[in-house]
């Protein structure tokens, strides 16, 4: 036999069955117990507006009993109880309502100033709904797009209808209801061929576009239609007496449904309160599937229309209802009489209310509402008892108490009190906060609607995020030999890129020893080319460029408008344009700002990122001239491609653009080439002698000739003088990007800037504070224990001190002096070799 | 049924002015995609790539032309299922005309697509055709895609 499980205990499942007519037949009326005061709470709607039969299930929390499809095996767990939801412990917060009034967080329990802090994890357990499955792994779900003309939520009479005329007018529809549709009648739109049926697809909100996320069994659908209709029903009226939350009291729809699609009956003795049409159709469900049907509440105006044989109390109203766990007798009157009637269901169909809250998120958007969806919102009589908001609890008398403590209008009441901020999102209890509202302070902006936001839908945070990747890893054309070589990789920017391959002083030694080489292929790489290419870069950088000669290369900072550095790179002088590099993950960034620019000044360029299609090696170490000279390059001596310049040249037959550059402070030949070349030209440089070295080694590498890297050693508000860099501004030149800025600044005194400093042992950690004297002086950015230096090397922040920078300072209990020049090789020699 | 098969596309990048590119005559091989007011893209067989690049060649006076087949990573979706591939991987509406040339956000980063009859060709950064597959891979698995799926497109291009 097919069945779910239901706490350890096997629960038979029937052909259509939902999870809780599953339940309802082996006789569960308990659900769920309330969110603030463990109430007991049973099946009431049917129809996922009302938050009482969430539960648990295959460990997901907060899943709609009642509209969700029973599957065999489903393990499925009552929340918000212990230890069961029948014999709830808990219960007694019910008791204890008094020392918990609406509010009670801004209120009490804030003296003594440690009470909040002991309750909160208390009451935190206690309250809620459900429990966050922290231990099933996140799923990934994927959203699929949809263009439309019309968007249609909701798959009832006037959705279909909808759906049909617009169809007929050649506009491409998608149709979503969150239920399923008959299979006749979805079979026969999805033949019109112009509609697209999404079924048990619930629309969640809608977003300007308009885009309209729907959420699916198996996706997220993204729709993007021209214009939405709404046909998303009514939900019928919630009713509030007391006792009117207990298990046994249903909704006149909620009630029809069990009977009609599951031959289930609400209770074996029921009472009846209708005021509508509507009202009496379920009636005659009820009627007609055979229950005891002890007293029935109606207008007078429609006692006639009620079946023979039932008794009628016209124009009676219900009082208040009675029992524990559930219904046992409810309290009506009519006529000035009481009477007590025992019963084990009461049905109510009062009226109806707009399931309006898609239309209501969508000001200003294409939306319209069509059948129910579009009623206006006729508001109840003020409720004096019982709970206003099924999902947090609210009672009548607590609106009373929140008015009287100043919040006064829908809004204020609705974040006081957290009424309509539940699962519901105010569609059962809206009216009534309004009718609240408009009692006390009549019809107008106090009374008003309150906001709707998506989701209207209780959603996962999975399906929130369907389709939504959190890391786009970039890859350069080496990525597969880095990980044959055994690479850890790391980080850099959106790069992934190798910290080493298993020994980082090995590879260290091997620059400043030998031959190495290092894929630096996420290099931002851009070519800018046309008639004003000159008067362009001449303009972007700070440096001077109009000076380069073809071969040329010039090392630049890139500052913003404030004269900010934000990237660095070298500017390479070719014969019909500029081959301009940044620093990795930097190109896209600088690609968007040198259009910007170029736009902004008219001048006519090309600007084209190379960054995807070159590949970039860099050969560096004493033997690097050797190995490329073993791979056939010729003319790499020092007269030929003197420290700095580029030129072109083949190594291994590779075409290349070989820059030569010493960030690491040694020869260097970077080899700027096609991307699909670059295994073959990485496979031959090792061949010939030359180890590779990941980025721990570059960053010792680099910090012992004090080269900086942005992002690791600048801040925000870094300018070329603070950086101890202005050689790199040229002032004298008539304009670049920043120039007004520093001008403005130049006169202002540093109060602190990026200095070298060396220590006598081992190097602080970064981020530890510089102290000089007595004083916090500012902080490491960088720092490595040099082995070829024999101590500690570090970049970091030095503020003022009275009329001057301290020129020795502690770190981590390590003393150091500031360093003017480079520490390692300060005359550059070796990498002019 | 979706097949995704690596596509070596050579693809030229032309730069030039406005009216230039306008005027250009396009190679029979190749598919014209304007991209920019002042870019083209020329998309052919690799093997036409030189001809694709000597067919701009009057451009080069006050313009770029670039053969940047090593800069891209292209991918044919193919099958009656290539547009509902398409719709899982980006937000981009195909036009109903083929061919049509579309760019945007695919599969979360830049791309660019060609749509033809029961087949889109989608062009990434060549840094980014992994990311390409493994989308299609968790997107439209059960589409069913073919054994062609790991390709590698710098591979198929030097073939």
């Amino acid at each position: 036999m097919r069945s779910l499980d239901l706490e350890g205990r096997a629960v038979p499942i029937e052909a259509g069955d939902t999870i809780a007519s599953a339940l309802h037949r082996v006789g569960v009326r308990i659900f769920s117990r309330s969110f603030r005061h463990h109430r007991p709470r049973g099946l009431y709607c049917l129809t996922g507006d009302c938050p009482n039969c969430l539960v648990t299930v295959d460990g997901e929390p907060c899943v709609r009993a009642c509209v969700t499809a029973a599957r065999p095996g489903h393990r499925v767990v009552r929340e918000n109880a212990w230890p069961s939801v029948e014999r709830d412990a808990l219960s007694v917060l019910w008791q204890l309502r008094l020392l918990f009034p609406v509010g009670f967080y801004y209120k009490t329990l804030l003296r003594p100033r440690f009470a909040w802090r002991v309750a909160e994890p208390l009451v935190r357990r206690v309250a809620g709904i459900g429990t966050a499955p922290l231990e099933r792994p996140p799923a990934h779900r994927e959203a699929r797009h949809h263009h439309a003309d019309v968007l249609i939520a909701g798959g009832g009479s006037a959705g279909v209808a909808a759906a049909l005329a617009a169809a007929e007018e050649g506009e491409r529809v998608v149709l979503a209801d969150e239920g399923g549709l008959d299979e006749r009648l979805a079979a026969s739109l999805r033949s019109s061929g112009n509609i697209t049926v999404l079924e048990r697809a619930a629309v969640v909100g809608i977003y300007e576009g308009p885009l309209v996320p729907v959420d699916g069994e198996d996706m997220l659908h993204l729709v993007h239609p021209a214009r939405v209709v709404v046909a998303t029903g009514a939900v019928e009226q919630h009713l509030p007496f007391r006792g009117g939350d207990l298990p046994g009291v249903w909704l006149g729809r909620g009630a029809a449904r069990l009977v009609r699609e599951h031959g289930l009956l609400p209770g074996r003795r029921v009472v009846f309160a209708g005021a509508t049409e509507e009202g009496l159709e379920h009636l005659a469900v009820l009627v007609a599937a055979g229950v005891d049907l002890a007293a029935c509440v109606v207008p007078a105006s429609l006692a006639s229309s009620v079946s023979p044989g039932v008794r009628v109390l016209a124009d009676g109203e219900v009082v208040e209802a009675h029992g524990r766990s559930g219904l046992s007798a409810v309290v009506l009157a009519a006529g000035g009489r009481r009477e007590t009637i025992r019963c084990d269901a009461l049905v109510l169909s009062v009226g109806l209310s707009p399931r309006d809250g898609l239309a209501r998120q969508a000001q200003g958007l294409p939306v319209e509402t069509v059948g129910d969806a579009g009623l206006s919102q006729s508001l109840p009589p003020v409720a004096s008892r019982g709970f206003v908001c099924l999902c947090e609890d609210v009672a009548a008398p607590d609106l009373e108490q929140a008015w009287n403590e100043g919040f006064r209008s829908t809004e204020l009441l609705k974040r006081y009190t957290t009424a309509t901020m539940g699962p519901c999102q105010g569609a059962l209890c809206e009216p009534h906060l309004r009718a609240f509202v408009r009692g006390r302070a009549g019809e107008g902006a106090l009374s008003a609607r309150t906001t709707a936001r998506p989701p209207v839908r209780p959603i996962r945070l999975e399906d929130a995020a369907a389709g939504v990747h959190f890391a786009v890893e970039q890859r350069t054309a080496l990525h597969e030999r880095h990980l044959e070589l055994g690479a850890r990789m790391e980080w850099s920017g959106d790069w992934k890129r190798p910290e080493s391959y298993g020994d980082p002083p090995a590879e260290y030694w091997a620059v400043r020893r030998e031959a190495s080489v290092m894929d630096v292929g996420t290099l931002g790489k851009i070519l800018v080319a046309g008639p004003d290419a000159t008067a362009f870069v001449e303009r972007i950088y700070p440096c001077r460029v109009a000076d380069l000669e073809p071969g040329q290369v010039r090392y630049s900072l890139l500052l913003n408008e404030a004269g900010y550095v934000f990237d660095d790179g070298v500017v390479c002088r070719l014969d019909d344009g500029y081959y301009l590099t940044f620093t990795s993950g930097g190109a896209e960034q600088a690609e968007a700002w040198l259009r910007d620019w170029a736009e902004t000044w008219g001048l006519r360029v090309h600007i084209v990122n190379r960054t995807h299609g070159l590949g970039a090696i860099n050969v560096t170490g004493p033997r690097a001239r050797a190995v490329l000279e073993t791979l056939g390059a010729a003319a790499v001596d020092g007269d030929s491609i003197p420290f700095p310049s580029q030129r072109r040249l083949h190594v291994a037959g590779v075409p290349c653009l070989a820059l030569r550059l010493g960030f690491t402070g040694e020869l260097s030949f970077e080899l700027h080439h096609p991307r699909s070349e670059g295994m073959r030209l990485w496979d031959a440089l090792l061949d010939a002698g030359a180890t590779p070295h990941g980025l721990e080694a570059l960053r010792l590498l680099r910090l012992e000739k004090g080269h900086i890297l942005v992002g690791q050693d600048t801040d925000f508000d870094s300018t070329p003088a603070k950086l101890d860099l202005p050689w790199a501004v040229r002032m004298d030149k008539p304009d670049f990007v920043g120039k007004p800025a520093l001008e403005r600044i130049g006169g202002i005194s540093l109060t602190q800037r990026l200095v070298r400093l060396a220590f006598d042992s081992a190097a602080p950690p970064e981020g530890a504070l510089l102290i000089a004297g007595s004083r916090r002086a500012g902080y490491v950015t960088s720092s490595r224990f040099s082995p070829v230096l024999g101590h500690g090397v570090a970049l970091g922040w030095l503020r003022r001190q009275d009329d001057s920078f301290p020129d020795a300072v502690v770190a981590d209990g390590t003393s150091g002096r500031v360093v003017a020049e480079a520490f390692y090789d300060p005359t550059g020699s070796r990498l002019r070799a | 049924m979706l097949e995704l098969v690596a596509t070596p596309f050579a693809v030229v990048r032309c730069l030039a002015t406005s009216e230039r590119l306008d005027r250009l005559r396009v190679p029979a091989a190749a598919h014209a995609c304007r991209v920019a007011s002042d870019e083209l893209i020329l998309l052919g067989p690799v093997a036409a790539a030189q001809e694709l690049v000597a067919a701009c060649s009057g451009l080069e006076a006050d313009g770029v032309v670039i053969d940047d087949t090593d800069g891209f990573a292209a991918w044919t979706l193919s099958g009656p299922a290539a547009e509902e591939a398409f719709a899982r991987l980006s937000a981009i509406e195909l036009p109903n005309e083929r061919p049509a040339f579309v760019q945007g956000a695919i599969a979360g980063v830049p791309g660019k697509a060609l749509a033809e009859v029961e087949r889109i060709h989608v062009l990434v950064s060549a840094s980014l055709g992994h990311h390409l597959l493994e989308r299609v891979a968790a997107a439209c698995g059960d589409l069913v895609v073919s054994e062609r799926l790991a390709a590698d497109p710098i591979e198929s291009k030097r073939a």
